[in-house]
C-alpha cells in the first residue's frame, strides 16, 4: 500500500465536503441527509466501480487506468470517513440539546446554572415540532384527520431500532 | 498488482469491513454484562474491546505480509478505516438512545396514531433536559454542586463548539430548531 491511497482516499474525502459545503451554501435542501449520501457515497462509488468495470471490461484501457486493487483501497477509505461524516451531520443539523446544554452552561456567567434556568433556554415545542416537521419531510409520517401515523418506510424504521436495541437487551431509548 | 501481491490489501479490506459486525458482537456481550453503566459508556468500551480481535486479524491476515516499505501506510490506513466505522457505529447506537426522532416514531407505533396535544404532553422540555442532565452527569461532561451544574470534562464542549463552527461553515443558525 503506498501513500497515493492514503491521500487519494483523503483528497477525494475532501472534495466531497467542499461540494457539500457549496450545494448547503446555495440552498439548503429539505431532504439533506439524502443529498448527502448521493454526494458522499452514490457518486464517487459510482464512478471508481465504472473505472473498475472499463478496466475489467476493454483489456486496452488497463494502461491508461489505475489498479482496480488500488481503486478499492481508496473507495473503502472514502467510504469509511463518508459514514462517519454522515453519522455526525444530525448533530451538526439540529444542535443536540445535550451539546447545546454544554454550551450554554459553560457560556453562562460563573460557568454555573441550575435545572430551571436551562431549562427557560428550551421550548417544548421546537424541541419536538421541528423533529416532527422533519420526519413528515422524510416520509416516514404523515398528518392524517389532526393525528400522526408512521408510514410503511417509518414502520420499518423503527422496527429496526426496536430490534436492534432488543438484541442488545436495551429498552427503547429515551430519546 | 499482481495476484499474489493484492491478496494482502483484498484479505485487509475483508477484516476492516467486518468491523461493524465484530462491535456488534462485543456489544451485546457488553450491555448484558454491565446493565448498571451509562448505555453510551459501555458502547465506547466496546469499540476500545474490539480493537484488540480486529488489531490481531489484521495483522495476522494481513498486515505482516506488506513489503516493509509498505508497511506503515497500512497500518495507518487500517487505524483509520476502523476508527472511521467504529465512530459512524457509535452514532448509529447513539441514535437508538437518544434521537428525538427515533423516541417520536417509537410513540407514535407503540400508540397506532397520536395527536399534536399528545406529543406536547409526551415529550416535554422538563422531561427532555433531565435526561440529558443525567447523561452528562454519567458521561463526567457535566457535574453537580448545589444544584447547579457545572462544566466537568472538556470532550461533549468541545464537539459543541466544533458543530457550531460547522454549521456556520454550511449556512446554518446556530440555534438548534
Amino acid at each position: 500500500m503506498n501513500h497515493g491511497v492514503i491521500l487519494s482516499g483523503f483528497l477525494m474525502f475532501f472534495a466531497c465536503v467542499v461540494l457539500h459545503v457549496f450545494i448547503w451554501r446555495v440552498r439548503l435542501s429539505m431532504i439533506s441527509s439524502l443529498i448527502l449520501v448521493a454526494i458522499f457515497i452514490f457518486i464517487p462509488s459510482a464512478v471508481l466501480l465504472s473505472i473498475i468495470f472499463v478496466a475489467g471490461v476493454f483489456p486496452g484501457f488497463r494502461d491508461v487506468l489505475p489498479d482496480p486493487v488500488v481503486l478499492v483501497e481508496v473507495l473503502v477509505l472514502h467510504i469509511s470517513l463518508s459514514l462517519a461524516y454522515i453519522a455526525n451531520y444530525p448533530a451538526v443539523r439540529a444542535i443536540s440539546p445535550s451539546l447545546e446544554v454544554m454550551l450554554f452552561v459553560w457560556s453562562s456567567p460563573g460557568g454555573k446554572m441550575t435545572q430551571p434556568e436551562i431549562e427557560k433556554k428550551f421550548s417544548d415545542t421546537t424541541l419536538v415540532n421541528a423533529r416532527v416537521d422533519d420526519l413528515m419531510i422524510y416520509r416516514l409520517l404523515i398528518a392524517r384527520e389532526g393525528r400522526y401515523e408512521l408510514t410503511g418506510f417509518g414502520r420499518l424504521i423503527i422496527l429496526g431500532f426496536i430490534g436492534y436495541r432488543k438484541m442488545l437487551g436495551l429498552p427503547a431509548g429515551e430519546g | 498488482m499482481s495476484g499474489a501481491a493484492s491478496m494482502p490489501v483484498l484479505r485487509l479490506i475483508f477484516v476492516l469491513l467486518s468491523a461493524p459486525v465484530v462491535i456488534f458482537s462485543v456489544h451485546l456481550f457488553l450491555a448484558r454484562l454491565r446493565r448498571s453503566a451509562s448505555r453510551q459508556l459501555v458502547a465506547v468500551e466496546a469499540i476500545a474491546a474490539s480493537a484488540v480481535p480486529m488489531a490481531i486479524a489484521s495483522w495476522h491476515l494481513a498486515l505482516r505480509f506488506f513489503p516493509p516499505g509498505e508497511g506503515v501506510q497500512a497500518v495507518i490506513y487500517t487505524i483509520v478505516v476502523y476508527g472511521c466505522l467504529a465512530n459512524a457505529y457509535f452514532h448509529f447506537f447513539n441514535m437508538s438512545e437518544s434521537a428525538r426522532r427515533i423516541r417520536i416514531l417509537y410513540e407514535v407505533y407503540k400508540a397506532g396514531s397520536l395527536s399534536p396535544a399528545a406529543f406536547e404532553s409526551l415529550y416535554k422540555t422538563t422531561g427532555i433536559i433531565s435526561i440529558r442532565l443525567r447523561r452528562l452527569l454519567e458521561l463526567k461532561q457535566l457535574r453537580q454542586e448545589g444544584g447547579q451544574y457545572m462544566v466537568g470534562g472538556r470532550t461533549l464542549l468541545m464537539a459543541a463548539r466544533v458543530v457550531i463552527m460547522w454549521r456556520r461553515m454550511l449556512g446554518l443558525e446556530t440555534r438548534s430548531k
